[in-house]
């Protein structure tokens, strides 16, 4: 038998390595991994306790997923037209309708207070589960606004692990296809949030190919190389480490806004998380600080002034 | 360009101590604010480039260690595709993965260098005396070989017996200056390698 062996086309070659746009978060294993992530960089750190209680609310986030009940989310054809007008389908407060958030922050509160917690957390948890829903929605808004008073930090940890599981479960059920950049890009174009950090590869999506990812939806979309995240520009873009420029964990600095956003390089560690990865680099934070660049995005579970 | 500054913070050891950490009964930070203490950051910066080797042009990012301001000796340490770039999307051949060799090569031109007629040894020339040298020749070779008439008396003003190839990471401007010059001397052996 005879087959006739195609012949590479070059524009194909090019073709296979173009990255996708937008990745969604699989649900069922983001916040198990982030659990796991939080649980492997724990050990020694000087945030020990801090991580392992991370660990523990990512796990509580996994759980809560039992909690969620289906719907709750706007009809395809309002999707397809906000993903034609280039608007992220998911911004703003629309997905707290319903109790769905709530049923999510109860299910977290309980799984994490009947753990080993100080007596803070306990305390937050108690006050948090007394509330109505009224002012648990105003403190879910002002989580999404960026506008959590200094008072409310603590409880805005747990607002904000239950958001996460709110807004990744919906994001999970869209398709990919046909979503557009939002706002040049530098913000998520499912939820319009702000990006936490960025990530580069893995390399099935092309070598070094850099997505930011969203600190809500967890969804990650693809972005331009060496150009800031915060304000776009191309100009003055450096990569600091702490001691080592190969770090898999760096501060992408700007010298038009001033700002950075770190950026997690997946080919030098494997497992990285952007969640964990970020709040167990806070070293890095206090050192780029000190060299007088501004975080441009806060951690939600790490909310500071 | 507006921006919003909303958002942008210092997260200082003192923001730690007020922070959601502390606010949750997990300490001040201070421990982080220590084990950062002895460190010092370190600089790189990556930059866009193109390929020289052939008229593909792949995009290339170099990736340099050391802080230009602070005139410290920057160096490059890592060449790779540029995965933005249209037209190889991160790939490159395996002349273009060995670009750090190209440029760290110790027998690397960096300066002109020149070689009498006869001798073995390439010594080091200036600028001023490589460009003279250059266009003495091609002047000789030009007032010699110069084809003002073909054979039936047609003017057609060739210069058949010295070529000329330019660059890949030249853009329109330098493609453009390029042409008028050596069109206008006549010279008809001409390729450049940016063709896109």
């Amino acid at each position: 038998m005879t087959t006739k062996a195609p012949i590479a086309d070059p524009v194909d070659i090019g073709k296979a390595a173009s990255a996708a746009f937008l990745r969604l978060p699989d649900i069922t294993t983001l916040f198990r991994r982030r659990a796991a992530r939080f649980a492997a960089l724990a050990g020694g750190h000087p945030m020990e306790d801090f991580l392992r209680f991370m660990s523990r609310l990512a796990e509580a986030q996994a759980e809560s997923l039992r909690a969620l009940k289906p719907g709750g989310l706007p009809d395809v054809e309002e999707i397809e037209a906000a993903k034609r007008d280039a608007m992220p389908p998911f911004a703003g407060d629309g997905l707290l309708d319903g109790t769905h958030w709530r049923d999510v922050l109860q299910a977290i509160l309980k799984s994490v207070a009947a753990g080993e917690i100080p007596e803070q957390t306990r305390q937050v948890i108690a006050d948090l589960g007394a509330e109505p829903a009224a002012v648990l929605d105003g403190r879910a808004r002002a989580v999404l606004s960026d506008d959590v008073p200094e008072t409310s930090r603590g409880a805005a940890v747990f607002i904000a692990a239950a958001l996460q599981v709110r807004w990744a479960a919906a994001a999970s059920m869209l398709t990919a296809d046909g979503f557009q950049a939002f706002d040049e890009g530098k913000r998520c174009p499912v939820c319009a949030q702000a990006p936490l950090v960025s990530m580069m590869g893995p390399a099935s999506e092309g070598q070094s190919t850099r997505y930011l990812h969203c600190r809500l939806c967890a969804s990650s979309w693809n972005y331009v190389r060496i150009k800031c995240a915060a304000c776009g520009s191309t100009e003055g873009i450096a990569y600091h480490g702490i001691e080592d420029t190969q770090q898999p964990v760096r501060g992408e600095t700007c010298d038009t806004c001033h700002g950075y956003v770190k950026i997690l390089s997946t080919e030098k560690e494997l497992g990285l998380d952007p969640m964990a990865d970020d709040i167990a680099t806070t070293g890095l934070d206090l050192m780029l600080a000190e060299g007088g660049w501004e975080r441009a995005s806060a951690n939600p579970f790490l909310l500071a002034t | 360009m507006t921006l919003s500054r909303r958002g942008f913070f210092r997260l200082t050891g003192t923001g730690l101590a007020g922070s959601s950490l502390a606010a949750l009964g997990f300490g001040s930070g201070e421990a982080v604010a220590a084990s950062v203490r002895p460190f010092k950051l370190a600089r790189a910066t990556e930059t866009r480039n193109t390929c020289p080797y052939c008229s593909v042009s792949c995009g290339v990012i170099l990736y340099t260690q050391g802080d230009r301001a602070k005139n410290a000796k920057s160096e490059i340490i890592h060449v790779e595709g540029d995965p933005d770039h249209p037209v190889n999307r991160g790939t490159l051949c395996p002349k273009g993965a060995s670009l750090l060799d190209f440029i760290k090569s110790p027998t690397r031109v960096k300066y002109p260098m020149h070689r009498t007629a006869g001798s073995r040894e390439w010594k080091r020339v200036s600028w001023e005396f490589a460009l003279d040298r250059i266009s003495k020749l091609m002047k000789e070779d030009r007032d010699k070989n110069f084809v003002a008439k073909n054979s039936d008396g047609v003017t057609v003003n060739r210069w058949p017996t010295v070529g000329f190839l330019a660059a890949s990471a030249t853009s329109n401007e330098t493609a453009f200056m390029t042409y008028k010059v050596v069109r206008s001397s006549g010279m008809v052996v001409f390729d450049n390698q940016a063709r896109v």
